[in-house]
């Protein structure tokens, strides 16, 4: 053998190898392994952490190791199921000459109409129908679900639709998030605090103006029943939820986070304003407190709220968690002395160092999530292809059926892509009918 | 607080006991099946209270998932008459002591109370979800009874004399349980494009590694390397059953075991409760 020869071969069992069920069985191992592996590392770290865990080296490697065993198993398989498909004369032949493997039922006659009835009324396709007894020369071969083989290959095949997407979705992906109070104006050059997009990703062009927020509490703990913002955009109005995303302007708007903005103003001993604004706060849940700072001031300023205030025990108290009657708990700081420490209402006022701050209004924020993925549609038209594939073969398996004689006696034997021993109990039960009739 | 819905739930229990009862002292005893159809009336007649009570389908935290787990199993058992009449009886054996299993671990270890949903689970994608688990659940748990049973029997077989006959046909009730096995991935694959969908809307991204996606994935890959090594490497009756009784763990442990794990771990990435952000 010469050496073109030895490479020849070392790269034809290269390729056997790469496209070997061993292979592909190796693989799912691994696979089920490095999956485990994340499922424990989501015990030690948050999901993001472990998102970035999936996308290391060793586990890029199986992917592509995968694609790879998978296109030269697809590339094997395809002349095996057009040949499966195709059912001809010669395929009946060539199944009943591998039929001295397999079971054979005895029919004591067969030239009855209500079989070929009861075969069609089950979707079977009669491919061969002979029925001349006295010639000796009686055939029936049927089949169901001849498209069967073919979802295998649109199952497998769906593999490379969701990676397609997958890579789109990396390519040109975009996604922000905001967080802002009512009435606020959505714009998409200044509004985002977070953006995370593919290397072709592209600003989306969503703007709109949040005209209001409107939790529902249940049983007036912190628990949502219902969340929804009503926004303003070119199309007109629409309202954003968290399970449910809204498309404006080519992106999905999505609500995810909520709280409190008390607008404070600053002001000076003969009430001259200083300074005013909103102040995005992280105070909803009860007994959680949030500071600010405002610029040109060295105070710190620490807030709680009771959106429904009232006195219980001594203790300032929330009723609801409705702002219906808000009061803030505030300690506010100068660098580390404590000038100010007290309760006050709506319209109140806490004086310290020459100063008073009030809140005047209690307006609600939200965080909103915007996300453009063109890859994603992709990935679901793969899934659809996937879930079509796995009902094709697994749902719909092929089932044929044949009759012949032999002998002068008549045969019936089937050939199924799964589950025989069941299929013969069938086709038994099946003959004993039918012969029954007949007798 | 005993209620309608838990004296119907208690009587469909007791009507899956009797049922199985009867089936282990009169084989195929003809008013069987009967017996188990009214149990399982009693059993949706419950949910369908809760449902109306709580204004959502009922698939929700550890007992509601129960009573959908244990009502998909029975009727699996109740459909087996008709697609596999001849081992009506063994499935009634075994899959209906797990209905029972099931129901009680959920009405006795958790909290039976109705809560609101939070708003991540208030979409219907998270309700086909929730079917489609469930849709996939109870023929996975009928493939292990089945391959129990299998194993079991085959012991027995083994001690019995050449002359006897076997007791049951083994390969038969080694491709009724891939045919379930088949049934279960099925469901199972739809459960998870369904979850990975409302994922997208609810996190932006269609996949997350949380416990329970990476769990869910890995009954996936394990079932998928079964159905490979059974077609391509014929593993087939014992070492199928063997097999599949190993995964069936990964399956439980998808399905049940994620509660169990320590605080603070997202048992459900639909589980979600809105928090403010700063």
């Amino acid at each position: 053998m010469n050496k073109e020869n030895i490479d020849k071969s070392i790269l034809r069992k290269f390729w056997d190898f790469l496209g070997s069920r061993n292979l592909s069985v190796v693989l799912f191992a691994t696979a089920i392994m490095f999956v485990f592996i994340l499922f424990i590392f989501a015990f030690l770290m948050p999901v993001m952490g472990v998102n970035k865990v999936a996308q290391i080296v060793p586990l890029q490697l199986l992917y592509i190791i995968f694609f790879i065993n998978l296109t030269i198993c697809m590339i094997k398989l395809l002349p095996v199921i057009i040949r499966n498909f195709n059912s001809s004369k010669k395929d009946m032949q060539r199944e009943l000459d591998k039929s001295s493997s397999k079971f054979k039922i005895d029919l004591s006659s067969f030239d009855n109409p209500d079989f070929i009835k009861y075969l069609k009324k089950r979707f079977f396709k009669i491919v061969i129908h002979k029925s001349d007894e006295k010639e000796g020369n009686i055939k029936l071969y049927a089949v169901r679900n001849r498209f069967s083989p073919f979802g295998s290959l649109l199952f497998h095949l769906s593999f490379f639709l969701v990676l397609l997407g997958i890579i789109t979705s990396f390519l040109f992906r975009f996604e922000g998030t905001a967080i802002m109070p009512e009435n606020y104006i959505f714009k998409p050059n200044t509004a985002y605090q977070n953006i995370s997009r593919g290397i072709l990703g592209s600003l989306p062009e969503t703007s709109f103006q949040l005209k209001n927020i409107i939790p529902t509490f249940w049983e007036d703990k912190m628990h949502f029943i219902n969340l929804e913002a009503n926004v303003l955009h070119d199309k007109g109005e629409s309202k954003l939820k968290l399970s449910h995303a809204t498309e404006i302007s080519g992106a999905n708007v999505n609500i995810i986070g909520f709280g409190y903005a008390p607008f404070y103003v600053l002001r000076d001993k003969s009430y001259k304003i200083l300074d005013k604004n909103h102040v995005i706060l992280t105070i909803l849940t009860p007994k959680s407190e949030d500071f600010f700072q405002i610029q040109g001031y060295p105070h710190k300023i620490y807030v709680r709220l009771y959106p429904d205030y009232m006195i219980k025990n001594g203790k300032p108290f929330t009723k609801t968690m409705n702002a219906v009657n808000p009061a803030y708990s505030l300690r506010i700081f100068r660098n580390r002395f404590l000038v100010y420490e007290g309760t006050i209402k709506q319209g109140e006022t806490a004086d310290f160092d020459g100063l008073k701050l009030s809140f005047d209004n209690l307006s609600k924020w939200g965080n909103f999530r915007v996300v453009n993925d063109p890859g994603e549609s992709v990935i679901w038209f793969g899934f659809f292809i996937m879930a079509l594939g796995l009902f094709l073969k697994l749902g719909f398996y092929k089932k044929k059926i044949f009759i012949w004689q032999e002998n002068k006696k008549i045969y019936l034997t089937g050939s199924f892509d799964y589950y025989n021993s069941l299929n013969e109990k069938w086709l038994q039960e099946l003959a004993l009918k039918f012969n029954r009739k007949k007798s | 607080m005993i209620t309608f819905e838990n004296i119907l739930i208690i009587t469909a229990i007791i009507l899956y006991a009797i049922s199985f009862l009867y089936e282990i002292k009169k084989q195929n005893y003809k008013y069987n099946f009967y017996i188990l159809i009214t149990g399982l009336s009693m059993h949706l007649l419950s949910a369908l209270i809760r449902w109306a009570h709580i204004g959502h389908p009922p698939v929700f935290g550890t007992y509601e998932a129960a009573l959908q787990g244990s009502w998909f199993l029975a009727l699996y058992v109740a459909f087996s008459r008709y697609s596999a009449h001849k081992y009506f009886s063994l499935m009634i054996k075994t899959a209906l002591p797990m209905t029972i299993i099931i129901l009680l671990y959920g009405m006795v270890f958790f909290d039976t109370g109705r809560k609101p949903l939070t708003l991540s689970e208030q979409s219907i994608w998270v309700d086909l979800h929730a079917l489609f688990a469930w849709l996939a659940y109870a023929p996975f748990t009928l493939a292990f009874c089945l391959s129990g049973a299998y194993l079991w029997r085959q012991r027995k077989n083994n001690k019995i004399t050449e002359n006897e006959e076997p007791l049951v046909a083994h390969e038969i009730i080694d491709e009724l349980s891939f045919k379930y096995i088949n049934l279960g991935f099925i469901s199972h694959t739809v459960m998870f494009m369904l979850g990975s969908y409302y994922s997208s809307i609810l996190f932006g991204s269609w996949w997350q590694w949380d416990p329970a996606e990476s769990t869910s994935l890995i009954t996936w890959l394990s079932v998928a390397l079964y159905i490979h090594l059974r077609l391509f490497y014929n593993w087939r009756e014992k070492k199928a059953a063997k097999l599949y009784m190993v995964i069936f763990f990964t399956i439980i442990f998808s399905y049940w075991g994620l509660v169990h794990l320590p605080e603070g771990i997202t048992y459900h990435v639909f589980d979600l409760e809105i928090k403010p952000a700063h």
